[in-house]
Formats: C-alpha cells, structure tokens, sequence
C-alpha cells in the first residue's frame, strides 16, 4: 500500500506484482478510495480489467469497501459503476438474445441511429428513447452498483443500461472497464475521451496487455466484398448534396451525425490529419472507383502462392507502382466510407463489414510506417493443398496503443500476480515505472508447495518438447502422474496443457491405453472445449463433483478461459499439475516477426521472451489455486525442462521462495509421497498465531509505521 | 525477534547453530522434566476442560470404512487390520469410561453398508467381531453408511446422546442420492457426527461434522491415529438439553436432635 501512495504522490508510473489470492484487489481500491477522499481534487480512478468477472468481482470487493467505510462513520458522496459491451448490458427483448456480441451490436446500432429515428414509423428501442427524452432528468444517486445492480436500476427507471452508463462516466468517482475501452482506439476516442489528466489509471492483470494492444491494431482479411456495385446504385441526389458539402469543407451537419459511431477511425486520434479530404476521393463514384481499384490489387495479390512478408513502406511502393494509388487518399478512406455510410443513411450495417475492414486496413497501412508488418500465408498450415489465403497485418509494436494513454495520465499502475522478469516490461511498454516492486506472501504456515517431477517411476523423463510429446513412454508417464495424484488428492485436481490440440491427442492415447478408465475409478473427468457453454457447464459440474464427496479432474488448457478467469480456491483445486511448459505456436509467421522486431528494437532474445512468457503463463495457471491465507494446494511442474537452473528462476519470487532442493526433479513415487504427507500437515488445525506474521493490529501498524520514519531519519 | 535473526543469515545449514533438541526440554528445580513433558503433550490435544453438560448416557455407532483404500499400507500391517487392532483396545476402553453405554458396528464396502453387530455393551463380544478379518474392497459409500446408523439410532430414547464415528479412509464416496439431505436430516435428529479420515481433508467431511457438531480430524502416523482415537472416550458436550433424570443415590438429612439408642 505504501508503495502505491508513493507513485500517486510521485505522479509517475509503477509496476507491481504480488502473488495471486493476496487481495490485490482490495488493497488497491481501499488505498486509492481512501487516498481520492482525502485530497480535495477528487481524482478519478479508472481500473481496467480483463474479463467480466473479473469486473464483476472487483465491483463487488468495491461495494463491501464502500460500505465498511460507511460502518466505520465516513459519510461521503461515491460513485462506483462498471461498463461491459452491450451484449451484457442490453435489456431490449429481442436484441438481449443475440448471443454474439457483434450481432448484438448491429442490431443496437439499427435501432438507435440517428437518421433511423428521423424516420417516421419505425421500431425503436424504448429505453434508448426514454433515456434521450429525460436526459436531464436522468442521473443517479451515489453508491456502488455492479453490473447486476445498474441494470436493474435502470430498468427501474425504462432507460438503457449501455447509454445510461456511458452518460454518467463523467460523474463517476471510479469506473471499472475492460482494456478495450482505454487502448483500442476505435472505441476509447467515443467513451475516454473526456477523462481528465490527473485520473488514476490501474491495469489489473497485465500480463496480456501487449495483446489487447496488437489486435486492436491488427487487421485480418480473408475474403472481399462485392458490395460496391450495390453502392452505386444508390440516391445520386444524396450524393451531389454531399459532394457539395465536402467541397466547401462544411462540417456542421456532420458534427451531429458524429455521435453515431458508424465506423470508427482505426487510427491513433494523434495520427490523423488535420486536413480536409483530398480531391480525387471527394465525389461518392470516384471514392467508389478508388475502393475497386484497391481491392482489385489486393485480389490479385492473394494469388500468390507462396509466403511473403513485407513492410507497410513496401506495400504502398509496389501498390503505387501497379495501381497509381497514392499513400495520401489511402488515409482518408475510413473516414470517407463511413462519412459515405451515414449520408446514404444505410440501414443494416452487418452487410458493409467487410468493406469497413478494407477501408480500416488501407488507413492503417498508409499511416503507420513502422511498427507493423503485413504477412500474406497462401495456407493455413503448411500442409494444406487447397489454397485458402490469409492476408495479416499485424502490429508488432506493443507501445504504440498504450504509448497514449502512459503520456495522457499521470499515474498508471500496472499490476499482476506474475510479472517476472520486471525489467522487460518497461522495455517492451515503453514507460518510465516510479515504482517497481515484487511481494512475496506473509503466511504462518507454508500453505502450497511445488513440486517438479521430471521423470516417471520407469526413471524415463517426460516432457512436452515437440520431439518427444507422442511417444509412448512419455505419453504412459503422464497418464501415470495423473492418476497417483488422483488418488491422493482430496476433492477437485485441476490439470494444464499447452494446447486443445496435445490434450486432445494425448487423452486419446490414455484412452486406447485403458488409462481413461482408472480414472475414473478415483474421479470423474471433465473438460474443457474451445466452446465457452460447453465449458461453463463443465465446470458447474466439476463444482457439484467436488463439493459432495465425488471428487473429479478438470482437464483444461493454459491459456484458454479457464486458466485466466477462473479461481479454484479450498476444494475446488487441492492440487494443479502443469504438464510440460506451455509455449505459443512457435512456427507462426506472426510470432516470428514479432520476436525479429523485439530482437531489433529492444534487445531482447527471442529465446527468453518465448520462456519467460510461456513460464509466466504457467505461473498463471498454477496460482489459481491459492486464494486465501486458509487455502492450501499442491502444484505438480510436470516436465524435465523446469528442473533447470534457468526456467527454475523464471517463474515468479513467491513460488521459487517455497521450492527447496528436496522438492526437485522428483520422480512420481517421490512425488507422491511428499504430498501424501502435505495434504496430512494441512488438515490439521492451524498452530501459529497469525497474529504478528499475517495479520497485524492497529498498534503493531503503528509499530511499523514509526520504526520505518526512524530509519529513514 | 529470535527468528529475524536466524533468518538474517543466509549461511548454509552446517554453518547455523545446531539446534539440541534435547536443549528443548527444561528441567524443574527438582530435576523432573515432567512438566515440560506435559507442556508438549497438552499442544496436541486441546480438551475443553470447562463445567459443561455431558451426556453420560451414549449410544454410539462405528462405522469402519472396509473400501479398498484401507488395504494401503502405510499403517502397519494394513490400514484396516491396524484399525481393528486399535478398535479392540478401545472397546475395552470406551466401555470402562461410559458404562451406561453401547455400541454398534457397520462397515461399508462395495458402496454398500452393512450391519457388523446389534447393540453390544460387552467388550468381549465385541472383540469377538472386530477379530474376524475382513478384505477391504470396492468403493465406500458415506451416505449409505450414515443412513443405516440413523436407522440404528432413531429407535433410541430422547435423553440418550446419539453419536456416529466413522473411521474413514477413502478420498470419495459412492453415494445414490444428495448427501446434504442426509445431512439435514441427521440435524434435526440431533445425532453428532465425527469422523477421522486416514488420508486428507474431505470438503464434505468437514461440512458433514461442523453441521452436527461432532469433529473432523485426518491421522498423520500411528500413535496420532491412537491419540485422536481415544480423544473420543470423554463424553462431548451436550448439543439439546436434555431433561434430567433422577438417579438413585441416597440422600444424607441432617438431623438437628439426634436421640441415640447407644
């Protein structure tokens, strides 16, 4: 806590992490809640998250700290609210069950536009009309609502929950949101734009923040549109009036269309340019010839039958050379088409996609000329014969999103469970940290302890290197480890691949091994599928499993769903075993170029990026089974690679410090022995006083508070 | 303060002090390390020695897990031979400790349960039972198990405290329907369940005994096994109070005159 006053009050940037389950959470809030009522500036906070139940969680963790406060006799005005996208928000009948968010978002869009509503009888949303009519009247009373409370109050009132949200975020004292809406830039100009320098921003959970940043940069195009024709025919008398309007560089009309977020602008509100559109796009059937033109090229460019990779710089030299398109229209094209979209007051969006795809990629490609690489693959895999072409561009540096927001805000705090190595994140996020720091737990008894087994009963080592990940041996190890610690595990066991695909194959072989069925002896088995309702109804079963004596396996991947949002705290997940490490696709193209820029620009080796975000992953996933200082689990490292001293210090501070040489390269037998005995330790009661090592009294606070002012004096 | 220090220096092992367990141990003025003995002894068992409400008067059932998880051997010979070679001794024990009480056995294997005894309060018969050795197989069923002793118990009068000890050494448990309604049901016949799990902390263990009050604990060797064993003999505090009932001891009147024959 002291440490993240220090960077508020430094008005400089930090870097934190702390292990998982610890109340990352509610120590932030409760800090910066206590520090915004403290000073009479009344800074923002502004806490970004990554899935909605995360933001779900931490709005509730803020309602129970709001309301202690309140037991404890601070009276104070506070507003709390979160925002997700209108696939949770929406309480309209019928676009509420779309259970896409992009169909649901069309379908908002159609029924809220403004020129729609112009229209005389036409079926409008009436929440979004209630709210529109009262807008003055329309607010809300201090307090903490979860998303579950916004909407209900909101639906109290016949107002829309999306909208409404949007319109008090400027009264809010914090708001709870996803990365989205503060780096990607299509969306942050509509909703961020009006927060104020001297907001706290908190980044919960980054260990993937340079994701968020590379696809809202990144653009994919699979196939083209013929939509163009269907333009043409369009109203020509809409078109002269507009051409009209565009000559004379008149923008009012358009200012209040603007509202309308058609299509917004792909780029960084920094990199536009402050000119009017040029000449030889400014008439509807020249931009519409541009377009064709345009996508004629890119036609015949995936044709190619083999793997190119080139520069944006590049691209437009050998677009110029075939097509005579100059780099400078090509700015302008996603603000033409939608500028084009709203005039000719085109009703359903859906149909126009991918020719707004196209249009964002020519912006993109012609505005930046570092930092992004476009890649075109003839195949999908390499062994494919039936050409399916795939054109990305993709962005490789992860600073140009967030680079924004470092500069806008004066104090941003990065955080997350497992950050490890901590000097490569400033590098790679190209920021400046005040403050960086690593904390370990304060427990009374060691509450988890790591394992590494190397090798199986049969002294063969196992791993899930590409090499040997298939054979036999290998294969009847892993199985082996499984079952051992089934049968000594009480209650819920959580297992980790490196991907759907090795799961998948290697549960096939235990099934035509027989290993399946001795599974089952011990525990019932679920899985996880790319499927998120297949998963969710997994997982509810695995709950019931282990909460009434049956006790059962989840089988899941490390970096799908499960390993990022969900927690298997008490006996949900006694134990976890990662088998092998779980790396990224190392062949992709993307990746590849990716790691070249890192290598070139930030001198960092590829070689330690990939282990460094593979163990962290790995650590990810191991520390969802602590989450609590009652809470004990076994965490099982299943591959002959961690027993080396170099991935052994990857991983994060707070699991290295509680590995001694005894629990290291490990046979299953071993293994299995220790936690035999772990598990025994744990059940019984605590001995330990937690009093003066995990928890501490008002005057033990106050100790610490006056021995540090001592020492520093 | 001792510990920062220790943990200040990050020597290797061999260069620290070496600690003398049996510095450990403090002697009295007279040379007698009994109290210190005590000291260590009394960490391990924490008994409510307050003036509570006990009922004397137990029938108490024992459920002994016969699954084939007892026939693991790491309580020598075998989990299940072990734990009728300790419930002999206890007999002997319990029975001396609460004579006015009774006992009945059940085991439960291949997901069933099944009666071992009637209500015995002789400890030779039953030792005669326990003696007959058994082969651990199949899955235990806790539900199955629980049912039966309630049968068992229901018939039983009000004033009597029921009580169900399960010796438990599965991970999991086989059961036909919703465990959480036998649950219920065992609360609202006031019937006090505690188990010992000879392998690790069961979730629904836990719930099972903090919901009827009674105690669950996991055995760490052999002699913690015997400790938590007989930790059971003094009577638990009451859960209902019960109506008391007179006993006939005689009364002693003070007599103001007394007029002697003599």
């Amino acid at each position: 806590m002291r440490d993240i006053k220090r960077t508020l009050d430094a008005q400089g940037h930090s870097l934190l992490e702390m292990p998982s389950g610890t109340g990352k959470t509610i120590s932030l809030l409760s800090l910066i809640v206590a520090y915004q009522m403290h000073y009479p500036e009344k800074r923002k906070l502004i806490y970004c998250s990554r899935t909605v139940p995360e933001i779900e969680k931490a709005l509730e963790e803020l309602k129970r700290l709001i309301s202690y406060r309140e037991s404890m006799g601070k009276k104070e005005q506070f507003l709390g609210i979160g925002l997700t996208s209108r696939k949770n928000l929406c309480v309209h009948p019928e676009v509420s069950k779309e259970k896409q968010g992009v169909v649901t978002d069309a379908k908002c869009r159609n029924l809220t536009a403004p020129w729609i509503r112009n229209q005389p009888d036409v079926e409008l949303c009436s929440f979004f009309e209630n709210l529109e009519n009262n807008s003055a009247a329309a607010s809300i009373q201090s307090g903490v609502y979860t998303l579950e409370d916004f909407k209900e109050y909101s639906k109290g009132n016949g107002f829309c929950p999306y909208y409404f949200a949007r319109k008090v975020l400027p009264y809010a004292n914090v708001i709870i949101y996803s990365y989205h809406y503060l780096l990607d830039p299509k969306v942050a100009e509509v909703i961020s734009k009006d927060l104020s320098k001297d907001s706290i921003v908190v980044f919960d959970e980054a260990i993937d923040i340079s994701k968020p940043n590379l696809d809202a940069s990144a653009r994919c195009l699979s196939e083209l549109s013929q939509k163009i024709e269907t333009m043409k025919q369009s109203n020509s008398e809409k078109l002269a009036s507009e051409y009209t309007r565009l000559v004379e560089g008149l923008r009012e009309a358009q200012i209040a269309r603007e509202e309308a977020e058609i299509m917004p602008s792909p780029v960084l509100p920094d990199d536009i340019l402050q000119e009017s559109v040029p000449g030889n796009i400014r008439r509807a059937e020249h931009f519409v010839a541009f377009l064709r033109r345009f996508v004629e090229y890119l036609k015949t460019r995936m044709r190619i039958f083999h793997v190119v990779a080139e520069t944006p710089v590049s691209f437009l030299r050998h677009l110029k050379l075939d097509t005579l398109i100059e780099p400078k229209p090509l700015k302008f094209c996603a603000e033409r088409l939608s500028s084009l979209i709203r005039t000719l007051e085109i009703n359903d969006l859906q149909d126009y996609r991918p020719l707004q795809k196209i249009a964002a990629f020519a912006t993109l490609v012609s505005t930046y000329q570092t930092g992004f690489m476009l890649i075109h693959e003839p195949f999908e895999n390499d062994l494919d014969t039936i050409p399916n072409p795939v054109l990305h561009f993709t962005c490789l540096d992860a600073t140009l999103a967030i680079k924004p927001v470092f500069d806008r805000f004066s104090s941003v705090i990065v955080t997350s469970g497992t950050l490890s190595p901590l000097e490569l994140y400033p590098k790679i996020l190209g920021f400046e940290p005040a403050v960086v720091q690593s904390y370990q737990m304060t427990l009374v008894r060691p509450c988890f302890l790591p394992l590494i087994v190397t090798r199986g009963s049969d002294q063969v080592t196992v791993s899930s290197k590409f090499e040997v990940r298939n054979d036999m041996a290998v294969v009847r190890n892993y199985g082996n480890i499984l079952l051992e610690f089934a049968k000594i595990t009480p209650d819920g066991l959580v297992c980790f691949f490196p991907s759907y695909l090795y799961m998948e194959s290697i549960v096939a072989a235990w099934n035509e091994l027989g290993m399946l069925q001795e599974f089952l002896n011990y525990k019932l088995i679920f899985i996880e599928t790319p499927d998120a309702a297949e998963t969710s109804i997994a997982l509810e079963s695995y709950r019931e499993a282990c909460d009434n004596g049956r006790g059962a396996i989840l089988l899941s991947v490390a970096r799908g769903k499960v390993s990022e949002g969900v927690d298997f705290d008490h006996q949900y997940g006694r134990t976890v075993i990662l088998f092998g490490i779980p790396y990224q696709y190392t062949e992709s193209r993307i990746l590849k170029a990716r790691l070249e820029y890192l290598r070139d620009n930030n001198q960092i080796r590829e070689n330690d990026f990939l282990s460094f975000d593979a163990i962290r992953h790995g650590a990810q996933c191991v520390g969802r089974v602590i989450r609590g200082k009652q809470d004990y689990g076994l965490m099982v490292f299943a591959d002959k690679r961690f027993a080396r001293q170099d991935k052994r210090t990857k991983l994060p501070k707070w699991i290295v410090s509680q590995m001694d040489d005894a629990g290291n390269n490990l046979s299953t037998d071993m293994a299995v022995s220790m936690g035999k005995k772990f598990f025994k330790d744990m059940a019984q009661p605590v001995a330990g006083n937690p009093m003066g090592i995990s928890l501490w009294n008002e005057e033990q606070v106050n100790q610490k508070n006056s021995s540090d002012v001592d020492m520093r004096h | 303060m001792e510990d920062d220090e220790e943990q200040k220096t990050n020597n290797y092992a061999w260069e620290e002090q070496y600690k003398r367990s049996w510095d450990v141990l403090k002697e009295d003025e007279n040379g007698s390390i009994l109290k210190s003995v005590m000291a260590l002894k009394k960490k391990k068992t924490n008994r409510i020695d307050m003036a509570v409400q006990r009922g004397i008067i137990r029938q108490l059932v024992i459920v002994i897990d016969c699954s084939r998880t007892m026939a693991e051997l790491d309580l020598r010979p075998n989990r299940l031979d072990h734990t009728l070679t300790l419930l002999s001794s206890y007999f002997t024990e319990f029975l001396d400790q609460n004579p006015l009480s009774s006992i009945l056995l059940l085991a439960t294997k291949d997901g069933l349960a099944e009666r071992l005894s009637d209500w015995l309060a002789s400890p030779a018969a039953l030792n005669k039972i326990v003696s007959v050795r058994y082969t651990p197989s199949g899955e235990p069923s806790l539900q199955n198990s629980l049912e039966l002793a309630r049968q068992a118990l229901i018939t039983v009068p009000n004033h009597v405290s029921r009580e169900i000890l399960v010796l438990y050494g599965a991970l999991n448990t086989c059961d036909p329907d919703d465990l959480n309604q036998t649950i219920d049901k065992l609360k609202s016949d006031s019937i006090r369940v505690s188990i010992i799990n000879l392998s690790a902390q069961m979730h629904i263990c836990e719930m099972i005994c903090k919901a009827t009050g009674g105690t669950f604990t996991v055995v760490q060797n052999q002699g913690h096994y015997r400790d938590l064993l007989f930790n059971t003999i003094p009577p638990p505090p009451l859960i209902t109070k019960s109506q008391m009932i007179q006993m006939g001891f005689p009364n002693t009147i003070q007599v103001k005159d007394i007029v002697c024959a003599w």
